[in-house]
This record gives C-alpha cells, sequence and structure tokens, in this order.
C-alpha cells in the first residue's frame, strides 16, 4: 500500500487576486460574410440581461483590409490583411466582456480594390448591312498596341462589317470577390478625308453571345475631319447592368463586344479603325469572420 | 495497489468563485486530401455527444480557401492559405463547443494536397 494524500485548505482574503481560469466552453459561434462595410453592422446580440463574452475571433480576407469590431459604439479591435488571401485572429485567454446587453458590430475600412485590364482573345468578323470589309481583323485582339484592322470606304460600293470580339476574364477566385466596377474602352479613329456620305462607328457589347446587342454609342462623321480614341478611348461604364444580373460573375465570364463600322459614300480616303476594345474589372474581397463566445 | 490522491479545498469569501474545469484534448483528426473537398465530414461525435474544439491546423502545398463547416454544411470558419507549403493553425483557449451529435465537414475552393487536423473532446 503506497497512498500520497494531499490536503490544502486555504482562505484567501477578499483583497487578493484569485489565481484561477476561467475555461468557459465557447458554446456560439458567429460565422459572416461580408465585402466593404463602412458604417456598423450588428453581428450578435445577446439575449435580454446578458454579456456578450468574445473568446477568440477569426478573419479571412482576398484582398487587403481592416475588420473593425465594435462593443456598442466603442470600437475595440482592429483586425489588418495586407496580403491577398490571408488571415488574422485573435484568442483571447480571457474572454473579452462586452457590456450587458450591448450588441458586437463589425465595419471595415482600408478595402483594396484590385483593378485587371483584359483585352479580346479572339476577335471575328460579320456582316453588317450584308457587307464584311474589315481587313486585319486579328489587330483588334489584345490591349491597345497600336495595331489596327481598318474598313476603308471604297470607289464602287458602300463598305461595313462588324467585328465580335470574346474575352477571358473570370479570376479564379471570382467565388471571394465582388464586382465593383466595369468598364468597356474602345480605343477607335474614324477619319474623313472626303465628304460624301456618312461614315459611322457604333460601339455595343452583350451579357453572352446570345443576348441582344446593347448599343452604347454612335459616332457619326459626314465632313471632312477626324474622331480620334486611339489615345484617350471612348468609355462606357456597364457597371449597373453587370451588377442586375442574377451572377455578376456569368455575365463576366461570357460578355462579347462588338464594333461596327460602315461608310454609305461612295469614294476612297475615308476610314474607320479599332485598335483593341479593352475591359477593365475592379473588385473587392469577400471577408469571412467568425467570434466565438458565449453569452453570461 | 498505487492510488495518488490529491484533495483541495479552497474556500472563497469572493463574491464570484470562480471554477476551473479543463479536459485534455484526446481526440485528434487528421486527415490529408489532394483532390477538391465539398462537406467531407472529419469530426463525427459519438451519439448524443458534442465536439469540443480546442485546436485546428491545416496546411497546404498550393494556394487554397478552405471553409470549415457545422451542421447543415454550414460554414463557420474560412481559411485562406495564401502560400505555397504554407500552415495556418488557432488554439482556442475556450474550447468551441458544438451542439449534440453535430458534425465538423469542410469544403476546399481548388485542389491541393491539403492536410487537417482538428483537436478537441467530445462531453
Amino acid at each position: 500500500m503506497d497512498h500520497n494524500i494531499e490536503t490544502k485548505n486555504y482562505v484567501p482574503t477578499s483583497s487578493e487576486q484569485a489565481l484561477l481560469n476561467i475555461t468557459e466552453s465557447s458554446n456560439i459561434i458567429k460565422y459572416f460574410t461580408l465585402g466593404i462595410q463602412p458604417s456598423k453592422t450588428i453581428l450578435w446580440t445577446p439575449e435580454l440581461q446578458k454579456s456578450i463574452f468574445v473568446t477568440s475571433v477569426q478573419i479571412s480576407a482576398p484582398l487587403g483590409v481592416s475588420i473593425i469590431l465594435s462593443d456598442g459604439n466603442m470600437s475595440f479591435l482592429s483586425l489588418k490583411v495586407t496580403r491577398p488571401f490571408n488571415n488574422a485572429g485573435k484568442v483571447f485567454s480571457s474572454p473579452f466582456r462586452l457590456a450587458t446587453d450591448n450588441s458586437l458590430s463589425v465595419s471595415t475600412s482600408d478595402e483594396e480594390i484590385l483593378c485587371d485590364t483584359f483585352g479580346a482573345i479572339t476577335a471575328t468578323q460579320v456582316a453588317y448591312n450584308g457587307r464584311s470589309d474589315f481587313t486585319n481583323v486579328n489587330n483588334a485582339i489584345g490591349l491597345s498596341n497600336g495595331t489596327l484592322c481598318s474598313l476603308n470606304s471604297s470607289l464602287l460600293n458602300q463598305t461595313a462589317g462588324r467585328l465580335i470580339l470574346s474575352y477571358s476574364m473570370l479570376p479564379n477566385e471570382y467565388k471571394y470577390l465582388d464586382i465593383q466596377q466595369v468598364i468597356i474602352k474602345y480605343y477607335c479613329r474614324l477619319n474623313l478625308t472626303l465628304a460624301v456620305g456618312v461614315s459611322s462607328m457604333i460601339l455595343y457589347w452583350r451579357p453572352d453571345n446570345q443576348a441582344n446587342w446593347i448599343e452604347l454609342q454612335e459616332i457619326d462623321l459626314s465632313v471632312i475631319g477626324t474622331s480620334n480614341h486611339l489615345v484617350n478611348p471612348l468609355e462606357h461604364d456597364i457597371t449597373d447592368i453587370v451588377l442586375e444580373a442574377s451572377d455578376p460573375w456569368d455575365v463576366i465570364n461570357n460578355l462579347q463586344t462588338s464594333f461596327v463600322g460602315a461608310h454609305t459614300g461612295l469614294g476612297l480616303g475615308n476610314t474607320v479603325q479599332l485598335d483593341a476594345i479593352e475591359i477593365e474589372i475592379c473588385m473587392s474581397g469577400k471577408n469571412a469572420i467568425t467570434i466565438f463566445g458565449y453569452e453570461a | 495497489m498505487n492510488n495518488n490522491a490529491k484533495l483541495m479545498s479552497i474556500v472563497f469569501d469572493l463574491g464570484e468563485p470562480l471554477f476551473t474545469r479543463e479536459y485534455p484534448s484526446d481526440i485528434v483528426q487528421f486527415q490529408t486530401f489532394t483532390t477538391v473537398q465539398t462537406n467531407t465530414p472529419i469530426w463525427t461525435p459519438g451519439a448524443n455527444n458534442s465536439i469540443y474544439l480546442t485546436a485546428l491546423q491545416i496546411s497546404s502545398l498550393a494556394p487554397v480557401v478552405v471553409e470549415i463547416n457545422r451542421e447543415n454544411n454550414s460554414p463557420f470558419m474560412s481559411i485562406a492559405i495564401t502560400d505555397t507549403l504554407a500552415t495556418y493553425g488557432i488554439s482556442f483557449s475556450s474550447p468551441i463547443k458544438f451542439n449534440p451529435d453535430e458534425i465538423i465537414s469542410i469544403t476546399t475552393s481548388a485542389a491541393s494536397t491539403v492536410s487537417i487536423t482538428l483537436l478537441g473532446y467530445e462531453l
């Protein structure tokens, strides 16, 4: 027989700090995804007469962001992610106790906006008014680079053509990104050295290859002169229409642009030219936040 | 016979006595995947038991986002791994208590060699 028995009787005075840990388990998990959130949004409201005890917090963010947690109106923790697709977290060895009946809310600031510009990957010509007269169609592929496809007026026939450009723009991580802005940039030029008839450039886009073309702008010229947008492109913001779609990323994945050129006059010397149609997409991150804790 | 017994009686005259109840993390769940996972169960507790999660770690050969799910495969934590050969881990000072019979599962965003470790206990 070998018994070891220890007894310890100890009465601390009230002024003395009790050296004991609470390890109450955290039975409440709050998980949210949030984009740009400038105002405080309530994540967690405790039951009446209770306080929230936060035991740990974790965020993951696809782009740089500051996520700020608040106890009622008082902010108490700012978590920053500076590198793309990263995490930040805080485990409290002593739970953070919010004031009784106060809600825990979240807001964001310093949101990184990522902008990418894409050129077309394919360019094809289809008939416009029965004509397909653009030459060097493949020069419309890619970003603006000074290589042009052209539609020249001719001596015997009216000339015209429609270029259709397709893109490959869906980011791998699109599920974690929100679209902030979509801009189409048409790098084109209309030059008349002969004033006969009307020469036109018409700019279109559509959300997929079955949809009707949406006209954005028509530029007509019937007097000698130039409408030159080869350096400073004609820009059209289609953000609102893209965001109205049931799946905006589906639009980004399938959209096409189109450029129509036409000369109604007969005679040599007039030209419509296209360098590129670029699409600029600006995105913000869809952040995920988890809060662990309990109420008491 | 070899008995070790310890008796410790502490009497507080403080307003609110504080009690410690700590359990060891006697369960380790470890799995490695090389393909995209959708709601793959990692930890199924014994009948009527709750999972108490005390720590977790994820490592990956390639960038990936791992969502950790609870009941009905609803995510409760999202972990983004940016780099190749990267690790993310978190130890909870207060164990995360799940509802009885709640399963923890994971969903990954891309194919990569992903290893996940869950530490904790069941009660």
